[in-house]
C-alpha cells in the first residue's frame, strides 16, 4: 500500500512541522517558495484591535443560538424510546447510478461502485450547460503542482467536502446512489 | 468490528444532510438532528417568504425589531466580518443582510450538540460539502475527508484525515452569486479547504479566504489554529503540510 505509507509519511512530517505553505508556479518548474511563517501554536494571540472583542461575542451568540435551536427538539422526542431502527447493514457490492441533479450551471450523474461493502469508486457524468461560469469550473487545465497534493484514497474516504451548489448536486446523485446499495 | 450503519440522509437548507453513526441511529435522534436544521432553515432562509431572514433581507422587518436569536446571528456574523478584516460580510452588495454564511455552520453545531445530547459519540455529519466528525470510525481509524477536485467538482483531489481538526469546509467559486463575494482587488482563489476545531471557524474562514485571497490566508493562519488548502486559478497550490507530499512526485 504505498498511498498509505505515503500518506502516513506526510501525516508524521506534518505533526513535527506544523504549519507553513508551499508556493508553486502552474509549470511546477519553481516550487515552494516559503511564506508564512504561520503557526498552530499562535492561536490565543490576537491581531490588531477589535479580534479580540469579536472572539468574546462569537462564543457569546454562538452559544445563545445553538441554544435556541436545541430547544425545538423536545417535540420530536415525544415518541417513545425505539433504538436500532436504522438498517446495520453495509453497502451491498455492485455499481449504482444515482439520479441525474441538475444544479445551475448544469447536470450531474453520480455512479458508485460498492466492492467490500466499502465505496470503491465514485464518477461522475456531468453536462455542462454552457454558461461562462460552467467553462470556468469543468475545463481547467490541471497545474502540475497539483501533483504535489496527496492522492484520495477513494476507498477510505468517509465523506466528501466541496463547494455547495455542485456539491449539492453532487451529493443529491451521490446519495442517490448509496441509497440504491444499500 | 462494528458494522457501519448506512448514512441517515435528508434534504435542509436547499441542501443534503448525510449523518453516518457508529451505533445505530434512534428515530428521535434523527428527528432531533432534523429539527435543529429546521430550525434555522425556518427563520433564515431568504427562499421562504415571510421567514424573519426574507423580511430583514425585503427591509420589511428593520433589523432593530427582529429576535433576539436573529440579532444575534447577525451580531456573530458581524464579529466574523470584523475578524476576516471584512473578507467576510452578512451583506450583499445591494445592502440586504443575508446570513447564509453563518447559518448552516451553525444548523450543524445545533444538530452535534442533539447528537452529543442523545450521547451519540462516533459520527460524521456532512451538510452540503460541510463536514463535523466526532471520534473516530468503529475500527478506530480517524474519519477521512475526501475533497473535491478544483478542476473537476465530480471528482476527489484528495483527502483530509481528521484529528485535532474535525471541522472541514470547503468554498469554491461556484459559490459566487450565492453568498461568497469577493473584495474588488482579488480573485486569485477558486476553491479553499478549512480544516478547524469548529465548523463555524472552518466555514467561515474558508469563505473569507476565497474572498479575499492571500492576505486573508495570512490573516486566518495568525487568528486561528487551521490547516488550509487553496487552489489559484492559475494553478499555484497554498497547502498545510498535512495537504502535502514529502516531495514532488514525477508524473
Amino acid at each position: 500500500m504505498s498511498t498509505n505509507s505515503k500518506i502516513a509519511a506526510v501525516l508524521a512530517s506534518a505533526g513535527i512541522l506544523a504549519a507553513g505553505w508551499s508556493v508553486g508556479t502552474a509549470n511546477g518548474a519553481t516550487v515552494a517558495a516559503a511564506t508564512t511563517t504561520a503557526g498552530g501554536t499562535t492561536t490565543s494571540q490576537t491581531v490588531g484591535t477589535g479580534t479580540t472583542g469579536s472572539a468574546t461575542t462569537t462564543g457569546t451568540t454562538s452559544g445563545t443560538t445553538t441554544g435556541t435551536a436545541t430547544t425545538t427538539t423536545p417535540a420530536t422526542g415525544t415518541t417513545t424510546t425505539t433504538t436500532g431502527t436504522t438498517a446495520t447493514t453495509s453497502y451491498k457490492d455492485g455499481t449504482y447510478t444515482g439520479t441525474t441533479a441538475v444544479h445551475r450551471y448544469g447536470s450531474v450523474t453520480v455512479t458508485v461502485t460498492i466492492s467490500g461493502g466499502k465505496i470503491s469508486a465514485v464518477t461522475a457524468a456531468v453536462v455542462d450547460d454552457g454558461d461562462r461560469k460552467s467553462q470556468q469550473i469543468n475545463s481547467s487545465s490541471l497545474p502540475t503542482i497539483k501533483s504535489r497534493v496527496i492522492a484520495a484514497n477513494s476507498a477510505a474516504v468517509s465523506t466528501v467536502s466541496g463547494a455547495t451548489y455542485t456539491t449539492k448536486a453532487y451529493l443529491t446523485s451521490l446519495q442517490a446512489a448509496l441509497s440504491k446499495a444499500a | 468490528m462494528t458494522p457501519q450503519h448506512q448514512p441517515y440522509v435528508f434534504t435542509t437548507m436547499g441542501t443534503v444532510v448525510s449523518l453516518t453513526t457508529n451505533d445505530a441511529l434512534p428515530h428521535e435522534v434523527a428527528g432531533a438532528v432534523e429539527a435543529a436544521f429546521a430550525a434555522l432553515d425556518e427563520r433564515f432562509s431568504l427562499y421562504r417568504r415571510g421567514s424573519e431572514g426574507d423580511r430583514v433581507a425585503r427591509r420589511d422587518l428593520p433589523l432593530r425589531q427582529a429576535s433576539d436569536v436573529y440579532r444575534a446571528t447577525y451580531d456573530l456574523a458581524v464579529a466574523w466580518r470584523e475578524k476576516s478584516g471584512g473578507a467576510f460580510t452578512p451583506h450583499r452588495p445591494d445592502g440586504a443582510v443575508d446570513l447564509s454564511g453563518v447559518v448552516k455552520a451553525l444548523g450543524i453545531e445545533a444538530a452535534a450538540a442533539a447528537l452529543m445530547a442523545a450521547g451519540m459519540r462516533g459520527w460524521c455529519l456532512n451538510a452540503g460539502g460541510d463536514v463535523l466528525v466526532d471520534g473516530t470510525q468503529p475500527d478506530g481509524t480517524p474519519w477521512v475527508v475526501g475533497i473535491v477536485d478544483p478542476d473537476d467538482r465530480t471528482a476527489l483531489w484528495t483527502q483530509y484525515e481528521t484529528g485535532t481538526r474535525p471541522a472541514v469546509a470547503t468554498s469554491g467559486i461556484a459559490e459566487r452569486g450565492d453568498h461568497v463575494w469577493r473584495l474588488a482587488a482579488d480573485d486569485t482563489f477558486t476553491q479553499v479547504t478549512v480544516a478547524a476545531a469548529d465548523i463555524t471557524t472552518a466555514d467561515v474562514w474558508a469563505t473569507a479566504i476565497l474572498a479575499g485571497g492571500p492576505p486573508t490566508l495570512e490573516l486566518a493562519q495568525r487568528c486561528d489554529d487551521l490547516d488550509v488548502l487553496a487552489v489559484s486559478s492559475d494553478g499555484r497550490v497554498w497547502a498545510s503540510p498535512v495537504f502535502l507530499t514529502p516531495e514532488p512526485v514525477a508524473g
